[in-house]
């Protein structure tokens, strides 16, 4: 036993000189050797073809101000996918770097996009919240930076619906085919028992938009109702007082709602305070299904009296966690970095990432090397990437990415959720609610 | 329009007037005798809002002892940020150009909003109900908090005005803020007079944040959309006269409401309508008065 021990120790003994002795020998003549030597001698490191430095991707979403929230829940998202990624090798080897801007720096948004691909490398582009800015970064994107930029919010049917935009692409569902449901949902439930319809939304194009969509939607389906002229609020009003007890003098029945955020929860709150739902019996608001919204509305704030309906895009509990571990892990995963359950804005910027990961992989797969924009805009038309909402289609007619949409009815959390919840979920396959490629009940 | 919904639409524009006068009321003081147009005014009014959403909220449970109590809290909070704010930030400026002032209190929005992001998150933050039960007017509903807050406003322009008109701390204030230099002359001390004087606007500012957030939303950034119809009340009213601040909240409130019934297109409009042929024939606003030069 001793012997062989002894023995072994020289052994390693030995080998460690001679292993030093080769580091030496190898860095002094790597030093000393001719340039064309090394090159030769260097191993190949990473997969052919891919680049060594880093993939920048730049983000913008509204970081400060109202609005902060969204930047806030994206970038932790997007954070979160890019730790996981450069965790697992990054893509393709090549890790992941990110720069941001603030899109709430209202006046350089195009001048900060242009800054992150021109000053600060950046190869691809995700964010945005506002659909103002979403069309306003059109003729930048498509015509001068021509780089992939994939929108994660901003709602505007224009986007996508009024022309095939070559870079840009929309992975967030949007406005219209969660208001043709809502439509189709009334009459599924409440055909007969509702007659007056009212509506209030933020006073600009999102909230004409779906109430045009809704209201169209629903007129057909269900001609004798009747349409109240609708209201529409300041953004960020904090008294509702005047605009509830004019709803409540009309005598509507069921209200239609595109208030969103801390509007949102505003308006709820002081509906209740005020008696609303004594006479409207149904309430449907397009944009309540998301988290930081219900959190504002707490959870001893949902009343009996109402049928409440929320929708968004994305709900934390669907796909249930248990036949979708993907959406379970997200969720765990987000809480564990914010304290947070994960809004919309959190799982379309994450599932971003990740589109980008995949659109690179699969044209590197067919070239052998880094792929090109172009190469790597096909790859993305046309690809199914997996997200915390389920599995996204990015259509390659209209760059727009389709998933399942939802309305819930609003139920007071368990003891497992501390917020109110969307429960009795509705879902409808986009095949059911998304228009055709390129046509709109909007006018473009 | 029935009398029912005509009460009830009185109250409610009473109700977001007094809001707008317990703003613009602490933002018209600090520039009336300061003659700082304190930008951060409303970021100090998001803070009022974190500080009763904590004590009633995370603290001590919903109750009226528990508003006051917040009110309070947030009211000495504010205006101690608002003493710091003062000595250590503003008056090394004093004899400086006014734009660094104004680029001081710009850049402390920016800082006390990402204070509330670190201390409080950047989520939503609200009540879950509103306090008190609510008074029926026929069909609608008067949320009694809506009262509450009236007498609140009541009473704080009814104190501002004991204590500019009858205490000696009142009238050296206004003293300064007529002119500055013979005031000193006289023995007043202007130095602790500027401290004060910013510490009470700032704990006006805390104290409209406290009496908003059960009925409004908080959120870092809030401040910015509150201090925009302020400054609209204040050109109104005259800045730096409170009287001012209450006729022009109950005009801004008033019409507000009331135009949304009317005419809702012209909502935010009309006010800002007002405004313009205000300062067209009496630029310096009803109530106010030639400023004196600047130090």
């Amino acid at each position: 036993m001793t012997q062989v021990s002894d023995s072994r120790r020289e052994w390693v003994k030995l080998a460690g000189v001679g292993v030093a002795g080769l580091a030496v020998g190898y860095g002094v003549g790597f030093l000393t050797a001719p340039e064309r030597v090394r090159e030769v001698e260097t191993p190949v490191e990473g997969l052919p073809g891919v680049p060594d430095e880093p993939l920048k991707i730049g983000y913008i979403y509204f970081m400060t101000g109202t609005l902060g929230t969204y930047g806030t829940n994206a970038a932790a998202a997007i954070e979160l996918a890019v730790e996981e990624i450069n965790r697992n090798g990054g893509i393709l080897g090549r890790t992941i770097e990110l720069t941001s801007k603030d899109e709430a720096d209202r006046e350089r948004v195009l001048d900060n996009i242009s800054k992150m691909v021109q000053d600060e490398g950046a190869e691809f582009v995700v964010g945005l919240d506002s659909s103002g800015d979403a069309l306003k970064v059109i003729p930048l994107v498509e015509d001068e930076l021509q780089i992939p930029f994939i929108v994660t919010h901003a709602a505007t049917p224009k986007l996508t619906e009024c022309a095939k935009r070559r870079f840009i692409f929309r992975i967030s569902m949007y406005e219209e085919p969660i208001d043709i449901m809502a439509a189709q949902l009334v009459k599924e439930l409440y055909e007969g028992d509702v007659t007056t319809v009212a509506n209030i939304g933020p006073d600009y194009a999102y909230g004409y938009d779906s109430w045009a969509i809704f209201s169209g939607t629903l007129q057909d389906l269900m001609p004798d109702l009747e349409f109240l002229d609708p209201i529409y609020t300041p953004l960020f009003t904090t008294d509702y007082g005047t605009y509830i007890d004019q709803i409540k003098a009309s005598g509507a029945d069921l209200l239609f709602s595109s208030l969103w955020g801390g509007d949102a929860a505003t308006f709820f709150k002081q509906a209740i305070a005020k008696g609303l739902f004594d006479s409207v019996k149904v309430y449907m608001n397009a944009m309540l299904g998301a988290t930081d919204t219900l959190e504002a509305i707490g959870n001893d704030n949902v009343p009996d009296n109402v049928d409440v309906w929320g929708s968004g895009r994305y709900w934390f509990l669907y796909p249930p966690h248990d036949v979708y571990p993907l959406n379970r892990l997200f969720v765990e995963n987000f809480r564990g970095k914010t304290g947070a359950y994960p809004p919309y804005v959190a799982a379309t910027s994450y599932t971003a990432i990740y589109a980008i990961k995949k659109a690179i992989e699969s044209a590197y797969v067919m070239k052998g090397s880094w792929p090109d924009v172009d190469e790597i805009i096909s790859a993305l038309e046309g690809l199914t990437v997996s997200g915390p909402m389920g599995p996204v289609y990015i259509r390659p007619e209209d760059h727009q990415g389709l998933y399942d949409v939802f309305w819930g009815r609003l139920r007071r959390g368990s003891p497992t959720y501390p917020i109110p919840i969307l429960d009795e979920l509705v879902v409808y396959p986009p095949g059911k609610v998304v228009p055709e490629p390129l046509t709109t009940m909007v006018s473009c | 329009m029935d009398i029912n919904l005509f009460i009830v639409q009185l109250f409610n524009a009473l109700f977001f007037a007094s809001i707008l006068f317990l703003i613009s009321s602490g933002l018209s003081l600090i520039y009336g005798i300061m003659k700082i147009l304190n930008l951060a005014h409303g970021a100090l009014y998001m803070v009022g809002a974190y500080i009763t959403f904590t004590v009633v909220i995370l603290w001590l449970g919903l109750s009226w002892y528990s508003m006051v109590i917040a009110y309070i809290a947030s009211i000495a909070v504010v205006a101690s940020l608002g003493i710091y704010i003062e000595r250590i930030l503003l008056k090394p400026l004093y004899n400086k150009p006014q734009d660094l002032q104004l680029l001081l209190t710009f850049a402390l929005i920016f800082i006390l909003d990402d204070i509330v992001k670190m201390i409080w998150g950047a989520q939503y933050r609200a009540f879950p109900t509103i306090p008190g039960w609510s008074l029926s007017v026929g069909e609608y509903q008067i949320p009694v908090y809506f009262i509450a807050t009236i007498l609140i406003a009541l009473g704080v322009a009814l104190l501002l005005h004991w204590f500019f008109t009858k205490t000696i701390y009142g009238k050296m204030i206004r003293a300064i803020s007529y002119s500055l230099e013979t005031s000193a002359i006289l023995g007043i001390n202007t130095d602790k007079l500027f401290a004060l004087s910013f510490a009470l606007g700032a704990g006006l500012a805390g104290l409209a944040g406290g009496v908003a957030v059960p009925l409004y939303t908080a959120s870092p950034g809030m401040g910015g959309d509150a201090i925009v119809l302020s400054f609209a009340v204040i050109v109104i009213g005259g800045m730096g006269s409170i009287l001012g601040a209450f006729v022009g909240s109950l005009i801004v409130g008033l019409s507000r409401v009331f135009m949304a019934i009317i005419y809702p297109v012209f909502e935010i409009a009309l006010i800002y309508i007002i405004m313009a042929i205000i300062l067209m024939f009496r630029p310096t606003g009803l109530f106010g008065r030639e400023m004196r030069e600047r130090r």
